[in-house]
């Protein structure tokens, strides 16, 4: 479903955290156009790397959710303004 | 992923190139830029957190935590460091560091300490700003911080691909009609004086009627094409409807605008396109100065006009008014 693999060998749980934000903000996610669909993956593949980071770091799991969250709600707005820009 | 081996450290032009196709140096940044920063000061715990971007000479802040956004000659900044560098560019005490202890941020009345930074790399190797965070105080930074800045320095330029994809109009490659138009607002509220042309394709419909519409597709693609070689670095080019294109340059005389887009007209006349048997694809186009006062929408409407009177007075030729 997901390729979200990033660009080393992560931990699982980075990825689970990645792809519930993703399932739950880009529900769409599936019917993108194809290079719609490589961006969104690229950037979801840099927050994986970016989790992985700071659960290495030691940081607080609710706050690394929190900071998914945030990241891909931004993301998804812009996202959808260029969706509503191509119609 | 970018590798290393990929960077283009040594070429200036080139990287400001770069930065110019993000589009971003004179329009809105991205929302997610400004939780980035918020998300960094917090994360480090740090007094100043900014995503910049450098152009040939300055920097400019293009979200900011802790401080106000800016301008800043870009010799002067620690960023301009770290856009010269692979990695990370890290300074923990900037008074004892050769680098940065005689820097305006550091001996001026910032007294900056400490300083972070990594660059913001494009997946073409060319780094057009940093992501970094700045204190008064010095301060060690441990391997975990440096990978999370590194990391979130990738999703920002990922965030910097997606509106890249919202203003590049995936067909031609040519400035959507959007960006164009924002590109255009941005020029007007200068106030300074420029030319604008519109063009459209001669005869377009019967291209695709006659042999189908994926040709036709080639064909805008070709013109496209044609126009950017002509351009090169001159001005901005954008798609604004089917066959319909506009290019935008700088302030010159009207014997020069009108020598210029007759340049892009014969590019396309005697450019090859052998999709079409022995017909020749053209362009009409129409060149409209701006006048002080003229709205974006009115500026268009001149152009617009000039285009239809070149197209019924005869096709492929250049009016200008």
């Amino acid at each position: 479903m997901y390729n979200f693999d990033g660009d080393r060998l992560m931990n699982d749980e980075a990825r689970r955290i990645v792809e519930g934000e993703v399932s739950r903000r880009l529900s769409d996610f599936e019917n993108l156009p194809d290079d719609l669909r490589d961006l969104v993956e690229r950037h979801c593949s840099a927050l994986v790397n970016l989790t992985e980071a700071m659960r290495q770091a030691g940081k607080d799991p609710a706050d690394i959710r929190s900071m998914v969250s945030v990241l891909l709600s931004t993301y998804e707005a812009d996202l959808v303004r260029l969706m509503e820009d191509r119609k | 992923m970018t590798h290393f081996s990929s960077l283009k450290l040594n070429d200036d032009p080139g990287r400001v190139a770069a930065l110019e196709r993000y589009d971003i140096l004179d329009a809105e940044a991205p929302a997610g830029f400004t939780d980035v920063v918020t998300l960094l000061k917090s994360i480090f715990d740090m007094p100043y957190a900014a995503i910049t971007v450098i152009d040939r000479r300055s920097l400019r802040t293009k979200a900011a935590a802790g401080m106000e956004c800016g301008d800043f000659p870009r010799e002067d900044t620690p960023c301009n460091v770290t856009i010269q560098n692979a990695g990370l560019t890290v300074a923990e005490n900037m008074s004892a560091d050769e680098r940065f202890r005689d820097n305006p941020f550091v001996t001026g009345d910032a007294g900056i300490r400490s300083y972070i930074g990594a660059p913001l790399t494009s997946p073409d190797g060319y780094s057009i700003g940093s992501l970094c965070l700045f204190g008064t105080e010095p301060r060690m930074f441990t391997e975990g911080e440096k990978t999370i800045l590194q990391n979130f320095a990738k999703v920002v330029v990922s965030q910097l691909e997606l509106r890249q994809a919202a203003t590049v109009d995936r067909l031609t490659g040519a400035m959507t009609r959007r960006s164009f138009e924002d590109d255009l607002a941005r020029h007007v509220d200068k106030g300074s004086a420029s030319w604008l042309m519109f063009f459209d394709i001669d005869r377009f419909k019967s291209i695709n009627d006659t042999f189908g519409h994926h040709v036709g597709d080639k064909a805008l693609r070709h013109v496209a094409d044609c126009i950017r070689d002509c351009l090169q670095s001159e001005g901005k080019f954008g798609r604004i409807g089917g066959e319909e294109f506009a290019v935008h340059i700088g302030d010159v005389a009207v014997e020069e605008a009108m020598e210029f887009a007759n340049k892009l007209r014969k590019a396309v006349e005697t450019s090859s396109f052998d999709m079409i048997g022995d017909r020749t694809i053209t362009i009409s186009v129409g060149a409209a100065h701006h006048t002080a006062g003229d709205t974006v929408e009115d500026w268009f409407q001149k152009a617009d006009k000039a285009m239809y009177q070149a197209k019924t007075t005869g096709r492929n030729k250049v009016i200008v008014c």
